[in-house]
């Protein structure tokens, strides 16, 4: 099955089955991590809607490169073809003869689609061609290619025509092996760092306590996007101020009674997230001032999760949340201020 | 484990995996519809949908992402399958200017950030009044870049691209090849080599830019910079142009990250909104795919240039209304 572009000499047509080989196996790695990625819950760093993008983008890589390695399998056995048709010494005969037609090749691709499964095919791709090694190049350049559909007038533009930007092949694999890599290596594994945002430290004047509501209730559908969203109408404010929510976020110390939480807000991706935050303030009940106090060195940059009561707190002309949180006897600042959970997912969800 | 520069190196991998992985779709994309374009569409075809007229064909050209809505990332491959086939070159640069702006997907994703949270607030411009002026503001900058462009390629002719994009002297095999029947098996195998081929060379300089933007980005995060904007207008929007090079955000996302900034000068956010789709560290790697450098530079002056202004008079006209009697009460 010949190509469109006409390659006069077996060397030329070879090399260029080894730079397409090149094409297709990183192509096919890249597509296999993509799928892998999507199946193990490694695209966390992205926002729900993008996985089903990434998964299909990902298979129609694999999808191409699968046909391609088919498409240069047929080729290479055009090469091997031409090869015995020049080279009279190799006369040990394999199973096809020369004077049958392309079509009786047709055992080569089932292997290929057979062998093309995995992560690994473009490996698999790379050992398959038959090419044999200790080929004799004579020089058989005229009439030799009556395989191909080598039209002349095609020729003058053969060297255009076949640059498809594939200059710096090798270093363009190794660029793409990198997302590869990092995907073996399990990169990459953490939220954004303590280091990576720029909280406010400045104490707040937080006024009183929010007035009580719904009891000892958790209202566990509040978050920090729901918190946000609220920010701008008056009647959201007003329905949650008082409630008990659970937050869960970076901790910040500030005061010795006030600590700022940060977590992210993912619009696309990661590198779009924008930091949400919340001021906490604990309230030690009178007479058991000692069971108010946090470690602060030991908590520094940690996922903490923070129960309290909800207060919206105007700073200039935009709103900020606070969290008020009471320890007493029954429920100890430990079980208010977790510290050691194990989700602490970067990226808030409600 | 808590040193410092092993969170930078985390943080690091964080910004350049999500970028690369959120453009990837959308480069197979791209490749795929490259590849379609290079087996199925014949030069001749082109030349007969494509106005005579070089204002028509650069107008219709800005006004493409409508019809066919692709990200700035998937723009490329195409771009330089078209420019082959004897698209234009200013009818391309129209579209991909004004193409990551102008489409549904990226009208509706700002029209929803600037209707949230904190925009509601007095002098801030109104969802609708943003979203207008980014797109007018968007079209605007492309066609006179792509005037600009024309004129340049009048002079210096096909210099200006890099050899792959460079229009392919009809090919009659292959014109013949487009408009015959063919085996399906042979139409995909055709498909796939330019597709594999165009993926593997955008997605190499989209993982270049993609280190290049995770690199910046780890030592400037966003709120830093945003601090330094609340001063004088002009520097503001020249720090918001100079985030959004910085940033390397996605079309789709970006209203997002401008909306964020909630107490800046709205004019400074047009500008960012504006600039960012046709100007950042990923697209400039991308760019080199297609463009030769002269005609970068002389694309990205032209883009910065027109932003800076166009963005200025906004912000003049935008406190004028606002100092009108009437218009005062908020």
């Amino acid at each position: 099955m010949a190509h469109d572009h006409s390659h006069h000499h077996p060397e030329e047509l070879q090399n260029y089955l080894v730079q397409q080989i090149f094409l297709v196996g990183i192509s096919g790695a890249f597509g296999a991590v993509g799928v892998s990625l999507y199946l193990q819950g490694g695209l966390w760093f992205l926002a729900p809607a993008f996985h089903l993008w990434v998964l299909l983008g990902a298979m129609a890589i694999l999808v191409m490169a699968v046909l391609r390695g088919i498409g240069i399998w047929l080729q290479a056995g055009q090469l091997q073809k031409s090869r015995d048709q020049h080279d009279h010494a190799h006369h040990h005969d394999h199973g096809h003869d020369h004077h049958h037609h392309d079509h009786d090749h047709a055992h080569e691709p089932t292997t290929a689609i057979t062998t093309a499964g995995g992560p690994a095919m473009g490996l698999n791709v790379i050992s398959a061609p038959p090419v044999p090694a200790s080929a004799h190049h004579h020089d058989h350049a005229a009439g030799c290619c009556d395989h191909q559909h080598g039209h002349d007038h095609n020729h003058g533009v053969e060297g255009d025509a076949h640059d498809h930007g594939n200059g710096w092949l090798p270093i363009k694999c190794v660029l793409l092996l990198l997302p590869v890599a990092l995907f073996f290596l399990n990169l990459p594994n953490g939220a954004f760092s303590a280091s990576y945002s720029t909280v406010d430290r400045k104490a707040v004047n937080l006024g009183t306590p929010p007035e009580e509501k719904d009891g000892e209730k958790i209202n566990y559908q509040v978050g920090f996007l729901e918190l946000q969203k609220a920010f701008q109408n008056p009647d959201k404010r007003e329905a949650l101020e008082g409630q008990t929510v659970q937050l869960s976020g970076r901790y910040f110390g500030i005061a010795e009674d006030q600590f700022t939480l940060v977590r992210y807000k993912m619009n696309c991706c990661a590198a779009d997230a924008i930091p949400l935050n919340a001021i906490i303030k604990i309230v030690p009940t009178p007479g058991q001032e000692r069971l108010a106090r946090l470690d602060e060195d030991k908590l520094k940059g940690q996922w903490v999760r923070v129960t309290g009561r909800v207060k919206f707190i105007q700073d200039g002309k935009a709103f900020r949340t606070a969290i008020f949180v009471k320890p007493t006897r029954e429920k100890p600042l430990s079980s208010l201020v977790e510290t050691g959970i194990s989700e602490a997912n970067p990226f808030a969800t409600n | 484990v808590d040193n410092i520069y092993f969170q930078k190196v985390q943080d690091f991998l964080l910004i350049f995996s999500s970028i690369l992985w959120e453009a990837m779709p959308f480069i197979v994309l791209g490749a795929i519809i490259a590849g379609i374009l290079e087996e199925m569409v014949p030069q001749s075809l082109i030349a007969r949908i494509v106005p005579r007229n070089r204002f028509i064909a650069i107008a219709v050209g800005g006004l493409l992402g409508l019809l066919f809505p692709m990200c700035e990332c998937g723009i490329l491959p195409m771009i330089r399958r078209l420019l082959r086939k004897g698209l234009p070159l200013s009818c391309c640069t129209a579209y991909l200017l004004a193409g990551p702006i102008i489409n549904g997907v990226v009208i509706l994703s700002t029209i929803y950030a600037f209707s949230g949270a904190e925009n509601h607030l007095a002098g801030q411009f109104g969802s609708w009044t943003m979203t207008g002026l980014r797109v007018g503001l968007g079209y605007l900058i492309a066609v006179n870049t792509s005037l600009i462009v024309d004129w340049q390629y009048r002079k210096h002719g096909v210099s200006l691209l890099t050899p792959q994009a460079r229009p392919s002297p009809r090919d009659e095999e292959a014109e013949e090849n487009a408009y015959r029947r063919q085996p399906l098996a042979k139409r995909l195998n055709n498909i796939a080599e330019t597709a594999l081929s165009d993926f593997v060379d955008i997605a190499a300089f989209l993982i270049l830019g993609a280190l290049l933007a995770a690199s910046v980005r780890v030592f400037l995060p966003p709120e830093k910079i945003a601090l330094l904007s609340h001063q004088h207008i002009i520097s503001t929007i020249l720090i918001m142009m100079l985030l959004a090079i910085l940033l390397t955000l996605c079309s789709e996302a970006d209203a997002f990250v401008a909306a964020s900034f909630s107490t800046l000068a709205p004019a400074a956010k047009l500008a960012f909104l504006v600039l960012g789709p046709m100007m950042d560290l990923k697209l400039t790697m991308l760019y080199t795919r297609v463009f030769r450098l002269r005609l970068i530079v002389t694309i990205f002056g032209a883009i910065l240039i027109q932003t800076f202004v166009y963005s200025l008079v906004v912000h003049y006209i935008w406190q004028w209304y606002q100092n009108l009697p009437a218009a005062s009460t908020p």
